[in-house]
């Protein structure tokens, strides 16, 4: 019988992404020995993202793949490489007792004992269901990037943009430049008042050097831009072939008559993200409910500890802020983390955390503004009809959910056990916010009320087999 | 000559790719290049539509391109609902676009 | 309120206390219902759903086991929901010599009780079920057993018994009985005062906790039984398989794998464990090979209320006519659970029951408690 590979480590950071990459070389930097897990090949998150080691970078490339500052963090956590061990293709899917880690490693079952644990998952992109966004050739902005910026390939020719905030004019650049012959954008919001910089400080960090320009490449680039507008619905014999898109009023709503229809082959959806709380949660942390933003984060003090001890969290899975704020969230939470396992004394960090928290108080005040400019209105939640899906797994439309909360459901948990939705394989991460927004707007209910699925491992399925061959972990 | 894309949104002079290979897609060859995700060198082939659901025969294709929504699965080397944004082609690698759950026995 | 019903509050919203309210609305009574959480948060909806005897059951408890398979299959025309339910047959499958020979006696022993098992040769087994592993000796097949949607059971319940005009209150805690007036009971809750002349505690594993008033002997504890989920799949096969030691599978209607359970006593604490995982994941890989290549997608836990032979616990606290007992039923509380709601809703409405349920009283246990009591001091 296979023996399970148990490992004592002392900082485990999981997310290759700026947080982790970040709170790794802190931690490090206070001779902490650190474990760097991503799920990943290739270290960066999703917005360092880079190239399959395949391939190779080549001079004069038409798009930008690198960050020069995703390209700094990583180049220093290799040259911690005597302090940071990193692991790759590494999926961390259940938290047990004490942390313990239970992780899928290339197929292979391992259990890791961390002294303190750091999670920086990030945050997927929001699912926004209206009618027609199950068709294929409507995806996420984000997947949008990993075609361009992973694998060089074109999300489309005829691309269509629906969302708000600034990552959805970044991909609109990116997919002009990288080549696409018609670029529409609509965003919802009458104008983006929030200063270019802003914008590129959090999702782009080496916008901030063309910020300033950017708003007039978009134009150059021939990116047309459609203020107060959202896409209705995308219809086509099998993927995504028409949209409708329709002028809207300050909650969003479609205004009767503004309708008119555009032929696309890609339409890209980025209502801005939701933190990915699945770690916090199955390690048994408190969470809260922003209302600004709608999504659930964890509970954290200015040290970025959750309430459970020896767990931080940092980055855009504990709040999305982007890249900046979370590469100095990630350092605060490393240099506690190297406090927590008494790699370095409290006294001895106070100096790095006290600036690092000043530099993040700073950063944060950019944040509140796009939050509100973003802030979500009714009419989102109004663009899916009775049959639209909102469980992508297990196809549960709008229309049973509503009739389960009819009979009496009153929460997340009794809707999914009426329902189904949320049983499905992605195990509700595409479906559980927009049923919470749909209840609450519909009932008024808060979504404290409403809740969130009970967090229990796996995170991600797990193959029998694997789980077959393990032990029970050694005790080292 | 086998393998010639007649849609391939690959962008040029972007990158070096990883070498040529060939994959098979329901019984039929298409390009693609080691280091390339199913999912990606699908796109790049003009191949959206990955699987057909359970309940109402929808079709569908790559959702979020990061492994979290598991929209994008396919039966690869017999093995179904494997994620393709997640999966790395392989010379000589058989997808199949699944129906509902896929075949098993 | 009509005068002369009967008014009866039912507490929890489990399998139990639904199908209480089910069948007493059906005779008429005023039923109010009243659950903490929601119907079927707890044990029922984190059940396995077998409708299948197990082969060590005490031949006195066969009666109330066969009553219960005939009853829940007439609900399935009388109840407003569809709970799943699926006649496929239950094996018992042997690895070993030892195993087999006790397969043989156990198949012996319950036919001669009324049961209809039968022991299958390996190689035939093999036939009927292709996918399970060729190294099986033998099973024991028990022909009439049965698969439910345990949530949906209980939601049938409830639901057939709003309709029937009971009514279901969620999100009250109960906090007490006073029975200390000669009239009415008083329910005391986060939500108020409830009156009813009878009060069920069908309140699952926490039922003797509402009873600390009374102060009377209730032997029920938590008993956590973890379940693992699969992905779905097609439809592979209908019937359940158990190993004994190690627990069942069987495939659901909507394609998943159930694989459970086993009792574990950890008090209230319904975390489920890596061990178990891992534990049930090498059960399905053993019986059925080819689940090494399936995932496994969820896993819950449920605090089972386990009484000390593990059957159910039905009727009257000792000392307190009109506050009845319905719990105990150790995780086999789905197919329990027609049978408990009918003898309760009976005993209530009649003051007798169509079966003879004085031996599931509680007093079954007094000459263990007087035994236990004899120790302590």
């Amino acid at each position: 019988m296979a023996v399970t590979n148990v490992l004592s480590a002392q900082v485990v950071v999981v997310g290759g992404g700026p947080a982790g990459l970040a709170a790794a070389i802190a931690a490090a930097e206070r001779n902490a020995h650190v474990l760097l897990i991503d799920e990943n090949m290739r270290l960066g998150g999703q917005i360092y993202r880079q190239i399959p080691s395949e391939f190779s970078d080549a001079p004069g490339s038409s798009i930008d793949f690198h960050d020069p500052r995703g390209d700094n963090l990583i180049d220093r956590v290799q040259s911690l490489s005597s302090q940071i061990e990193v692991w790759g293709n590494a999926r961390v899917w259940g938290i047990f007792d004490n942390n313990r880690l239970e992780l899928d490693v290339d197929g292979e079952s391992v259990a890791v004992h961390p002294d303190a644990l750091v999670l920086a998952t990030g945050a997927p992109e929001r699912p926004v269901p209206f009618p027609g966004w199950t068709l294929p050739g409507v995806i996420t902005a984000g997947a949008a990037q990993v075609l361009m910026k992973q694998y060089a390939v074109l999300p489309g020719r005829k691309v269509l943009l629906t969302g708000t905030g600034p990552l959805q004019q970044v991909v609109a650049e990116q997919l002009a430049q990288a080549g696409a012959e018609e670029v529409t954008a609509v965003d919802p919001v009458r104008s983006f008042a929030v200063l270019p910089h802003a914008m590129a400080l959090l999702n782009e960090p080496s916008l901030i050097l063309k910020g300033i320009g950017m708003r007039l490449n978009l134009r150059r680039h021939g990116v047309r831009m459609l203020w107060s507008h959202i896409v209705t619905e995308v219809t086509g014999d099998g993927r995504a072939e028409e949209a409708t898109v329709a002028q809207v009023d300050q909650d969003w709503r479609p205004i009767d008559g503004t309708e008119r229809t555009l032929a696309v082959d890609t339409v890209c959806i980025g209502f801005g993200q939701v933190p990915d709380i699945s770690l916090t949660s199955v390690a048994g942390c408190e969470h809260r409910f922003n209302s600004l933003t709608e999504t659930w984060i964890p509970i954290r003090d200015e040290r970025m500890a959750t309430t459970v001890q020896g767990v931080f969290s940092a980055g855009d899975g504990a709040g999305v802020a982007g890249a900046i704020v979370a590469e100095v969230e990630g350092e605060i939470a490393g240099v506690a983390a190297a406090v927590f396992v008494g790699a370095i004394g409290s006294e001895d960090a106070s100096a790095s955390l006290a600036a690092a928290t000043s530099r993040l108080n700073r950063l944060k005040r950019f944040r509140s503004a796009i939050d509100k400019v973003s802030r979500l209105r009714p009419g989102l939640v109004e663009l899916a009809d009775d049959e639209t899906i909102i469980c992508r797994c297990e196809e549960v439309t709008k229309a049973s959910i509503l009739e389960s909360v009819d009979a009496g459901a009153r929460n997340t948990n009794e809707i999914k056990r009426r329902t189904r939705a949320g049983m499905g394989l992605c195990q509700g991460r595409m479906c559980e916010s927009s049923i919470s927004m749909l209840i609450s707007r519909l009932t008024g209910w808060s979504a404290t009320d409403i809740g969130v699925q009970t967090a229990r491992p796996p995170i991600g399925p797990v193959s029998f087999g694997m789980l077959a061959s393990r032990t029970a972990p050694r005790k080292e | 000559m086998t393998g010639e894309v007649r849609d391939d949104l690959r962008i040029d002079l972007a990158v070096g790719r990883g070498e040529r290979i060939e994959i098979e897609v329901d019984g039929d060859p298409v390009v693609a290049f080691e280091g390339e995700s199913v999912a990606s060198a699908l796109w790049a082939a003009g191949i959206n539509s990955l699987r057909t659901t359970d309940k109402s025969s929808s079709p569908r294709g790559i959702f979020c391109n990061i492994g979290v929504c598991h929209d994008c699965i396919v039966t690869v080397d017999g093995y179904p609902n494997q994620r393709a944004c997640r999966t790395q082609v392989a010379d000589g690698m058989t997808i199949k676009r699944q129906t509902g759950f896929g075949e098993w026995l | 309120m009509p005068t002369g019903s009967t008014s009866v509050l039912v507490l929890g919203g489990g399998v139990f206390g639904c199908s209480v309210a089910y069948h007493l609305a059906r005779e008429g009574a005023e039923v109010v219902l009243l659950e903490r959480d929601h119907v079927a948060a707890g044990a029922s909806g984190a059940s396995a759903g077998m409708i299948s005897t197990p082969v060590d059951t005490d031949d006195w408890m066969v009666k109330y086991i066969l009553e219960g398979h005939r009853l829940l299959e007439a609900y399935r025309d009388e109840l407003d929901l569809d709970f799943e339910m699926v006649h496929g047959g239950s094996f018992y499958l042997g690895f070993e010599e030892s195993e087999i020979s006790r397969l043989k006696q156990q198949v012996e022993r319950a036919n001669s009780v009324g049961l209809t098992f039968e022991y299958i040769d390996g190689p035939e087994v093999l036939k009927m079920e292709p996918i399970y592993n060729p190294t099986l000796l033998g099973a024991s097949f028990n022909p009439v057993a049965s698969q439910v949607n345990p949530m949906l059971v209980t939601h049938s319940f409830a639901q057939t018994a709003r309709r029937l005009g009971a009514r279901i209150e969620i999100g009250v805690r109960v906090l007490e009985i006073d029975s200390s007036s000669q009239g009415p009971l008083t329910v005391r809750t986060t939500k108020g005062d409830f009156v009813g002349d009878w009060v069920v505690d069908a309140a699952g594993a926490w039922a003797p906790e509402l009873l600390r008033r009374q102060n009377v002997y209730m032997p029920v504890w938590p008993s956590r039984g973890q379940i693992v989920v699969s992905e779905p799949l097609p439809i592979i096969t209908e019937r359940m398989v158990h190993i004994s030691g190690r627990g069942y599978i069987r495939q659901t209607q909507s394609g998943n794998f159930f694989i459970g359970s086993q009792q574990e006593l950890v008090g209230f604490d319904k975390r489920t464990t890596v061990e178990k995982m891992s534990f049930f994941a090498e059960t399905a890989v053993m019986a059925i090979p080819m689940l090494a290549r399936v995932r496994l997608l969820r896993s819950h836990a449920g605090l089972r209320p386990m009484s000390p032979d593990q059957y159910p616990i039905l009727g009257p606290v000792p000392g307190y006519d009109r506050i009845l007992m319905a719990t105990g039923a150790s995780g086999t509380g789905i197919q329990y659970s027609p049978v408990s709601g009918l003898l309760t809703a009976e005993y209530i409405m009649t003051g007798t029951t169509h079966l003879p349920w004085e031996e599931l009283s509680v007093l079954r246990f007094e000459k263990a408690r007087k035994a236990e009591a004899a120790v302590s001091e």
